[in-house]
C-alpha cells in the first residue's frame, strides 16, 4: 500500500480504537447508571437508596399477587431467586403482568423495605410461539422455556 | 388465514390500533424513501436540459485518476 | 517477503478493474440503473408478501397476542439501520483513505436513508412499547442507545449541509460516523450487558432460535425484503447525488438531452 494511505489508514484504525477506549471507560464510571432497574438481592444488601426513586425488576413470586377489595391497590414480591422485595401499587396492571413473569416496578423504598411504585411495567422475553404450541408444551409437561416442569 | 372475518383482522382483539398504526407508518416511510429520490432525479434532469449552455465538453471524469 | 509481494500483486491486479470502475461515475450510473430496474420491483413484492404473511397468516403468539405483528416492521428496520450504519462508516474510511470519490458519495447517499430506518425501528419500537411493556418510552439501554444511532445518522445528513466545501464535508462525515462506530456494539450487547426492559433476540446464530417457525419465516422473509428496500434506497440516492456532482460533464448533459423517459 502506498505509504500515505497506509499512514491515513492508521489514523483511521486510532480514531476507531481510541473513541471506543473513551467511551468504553465512561461507561464504566457510569455501569451503575445505565442499568434499568436493581435486581432485588441488590435491594436486600442495601445497594439501592431508600427514599429516592428508583426501579426494581425481577420475576413475580407465583401467588404473592393480592388485591385489596375496596380499591385498586395490589401487592406482590419481585423476585431474582436470591431476594425478594415486596412491592405496593395502586393502579391499572400492564395486559402482560402476570405471576412468574418478569416485571419492573418504579418507585420509593420505604423504611420498612416495601416498594411504593408509582408504575409497573411487564418484561416479557425472547421466546414466541403460537397459543396451540405452548399449550402441546404444558401437556407434555414442559414449560414454553423447554424446562421440564 | 389466521382470522375468521376482516372485523377481527382489523381489531385483533384490541391491538388493532397498535399494529395497523406502525404498518401505515412504514408504508408512508417507505413511499417517502423511494418516491423523493426518484423525483428528484427527475428535477436534476430537468434542469439541466433547460439550461444546455451550462454542459461543458469534458471528456474523461475525474474521479478514478486518484488511484 | 517474496510471497506477501507476489500476493500483493495479484491483489492489485484482481481489485483494480472494479477499483477503477467503481470509481467512474457513468459506469456506476448506468449498472446501478440496471440493477434497479429488476430489484426496485422485486423488493416492493416481497415487502407485500411478507406483511401480508405477518398481519394475516402467521399465529398470534400465547403471551403477546396479536401486537407482537408490530415485530414484523420492527426487528428488520433495527437490522438494517445496524447493517446501514456499516455502510455509512465504511464508506467514509475508504474516502479518507483513498480518496474515493464515490465512496464519499455512497456516505451521503446512506446517512438519510438510515435515519429513516432507525426513525421507524424507534417508533415501532415505542408503539409495541405500550400494549406489552406499558409504557411508550423507556429510557432503557437498547431504546437509548438506538436514539443515540438515529442522532448520528442526523448528525452526518445536517454536518454535509453544514460545509460549502464538499471535500471537507466528506472528511468531517466520514470521522463522525467512524467515531459512532462505538455504538454499534453497544446497541448488540446492551441487553446484555446492563439490566433492561428490552428482550434479548429471539433469532440466534448459534444455538436454537426461541421463536416458532410458524413467526420465524416471515420475519426472515422481511429482513431480506428490508435489506434489498436498503439497498435500492441506497442506489438511488447515490445516482441523485452523482448526476448533480457530475452536472457539467459530457455524459450527465447528453443524459439531459436525452431526457429520462425512464422513471429510474
Amino acid at each position: 500500500m502506498h505509504p500515505v494511505r497506509k499512514q491515513r489508514l492508521y489514523l483511521v484504525l486510532f480514531m476507531v480504537v481510541f473513541s471506543s477506549a473513551a467511551v468504553a471507560l465512561m461507561m464504566y464510571a457510569l455501569r451503575g447508571n445505565i442499568n434499568l432497574f436493581y435486581p432485588p438481592s441488590d435491594v436486600a444488601a442495601g445497594e439501592a437508596p431508600v427514599g429516592r426513586p428508583i426501579r426494581v425488576g425481577g420475576m413475580v413470586v407465583a401467588d404473592s399477587l393480592r388485591r385489596s377489595e375496596t380499591s385498586l391497590e395490589i401487592t406482590f414480591e419481585l423476585t431474582d431467586y436470591e431476594a425478594t422485595v415486596p412491592v405496593t401499587y395502586t393502579g391499572i396492571l400492564p395486559d402482560l403482568f402476570d405471576e412468574g413473569q418478569g416485571a419492573v416496578a418504579s418507585g420509593e423504598l420505604n423504611a420498612e423495605g416495601v416498594l411504593e411504585a408509582t408504575e409497573i411495567l411487564a418484561k416479557h422475553d425472547e421466546n414466541y410461539m403460537p397459543p396451540e404450541v405452548a399449550d402441546a408444551l404444558e401437556n407434555s409437561g414442559y414449560d414454553y422455556k423447554g424446562n421440564a416442569q | 388465514m389466521y382470522f375468521d372475518s376482516l372485523h377481527a383482522l382489523l381489531t385483533m382483539d384490541g391491538h388493532g390500533a397498535y399494529v395497523w398504526l406502525v404498518y401505515l407508518v412504514a408504508l408512508a416511510i417507505i413511499a417517502l424513501l423511494v418516491v423523493a429520490p426518484i423525483r428528484r432525479r427527475k428535477q436534476v434532469l430537468q434542469q439541466l436540459a433547460a439550461q444546455p449552455n451550462h454542459v461543458q465538453p469534458v471528456a474523461v471524469s475525474p474521479s478514478a485518476k486518484e488511484l | 517477503m517474496f510471497v506477501r509481494r507476489i500476493a500483493r500483486c495479484i491483489i492489485a491486479v484482481a481489485m483494480w478493474p472494479i477499483f477503477h470502475k467503481f470509481g467512474s461515475p457513468p459506469w456506476l450510473y448506468a449498472i446501478s440503473g440496471a440493477i434497479l430496474r429488476w430489484m426496485l420491483p422485486v423488493t416492493l413484492i416481497l415487502l407485500v408478501i411478507g406483511a401480508v404473511w405477518g398481519l394475516m397468516f402467521s399465529p398470534a403468539d400465547f403471551r403477546q397476542g396479536n401486537s407482537y405483528r408490530i415485530m414484523y416492521i420492527h426487528v428488520p428496520a433495527a437490522v438494517v439501520a445496524l447493517a446501514g450504519y456499516y455502510v455509512m462508516a465504511l464508506a467514509g474510511a475508504i474516502n479518507l483513505i483513498w480518496r474515493m470519490k464515490m465512496a464519499d458519495v455512497a456516505m451521503k447517499a446512506a446517512a438519510p436513508v438510515g435515519a429513516a430506518f432507525t426513525f421507524l425501528a424507534l417508533f415501532s419500537g415505542a408503539v409495541w412499547g405500550k400494549p406489552t411493556w406499558g409504557a411508550w418510552w423507556v429510557w432503557d439501554a437498547r431504546v437509548t442507545s438506538m436514539l443515540i444511532l438515529l442522532f448520528l445518522y442526523l448528525g452526518v445528513v445536517a454536518l454535509y449541509e453544514a460545509f460549502d466545501n464538499k471535500e471537507a464535508a466528506g472528511k468531517a462525515c466520514a470521522v463522525l460516523s467512524l467515531v459512532g462506530m462505538v455504538n454499534i456494539p453497544i446497541i448488540y450487547k446492551s441487553v446484555d450487558w446492563w439490566y433492561s426492559l428490552h428482550q434479548p433476540a429471539s433469532i440466534k446464530l448459534t444455538g436454537e432460535s426461541t421463536i416458532d417457525p410458524s413467526m420465524l419465516y416471515p420475519l426472515l422473509l422481511m429482513i431480506a425484503a428490508f435489506y434489498a428496500l436498503f439497498t435500492c434506497c441506497l442506489l438511488l440516492n447515490m445516482r441523485v447525488e452523482l448526476l448533480r456532482r457530475e452536472s457539467r460533464t459530457h455524459w450527465v448533459g447528453s443524459l439531459a438531452k436525452r431526457e429520462c423517459s425512464d422513471v429510474l
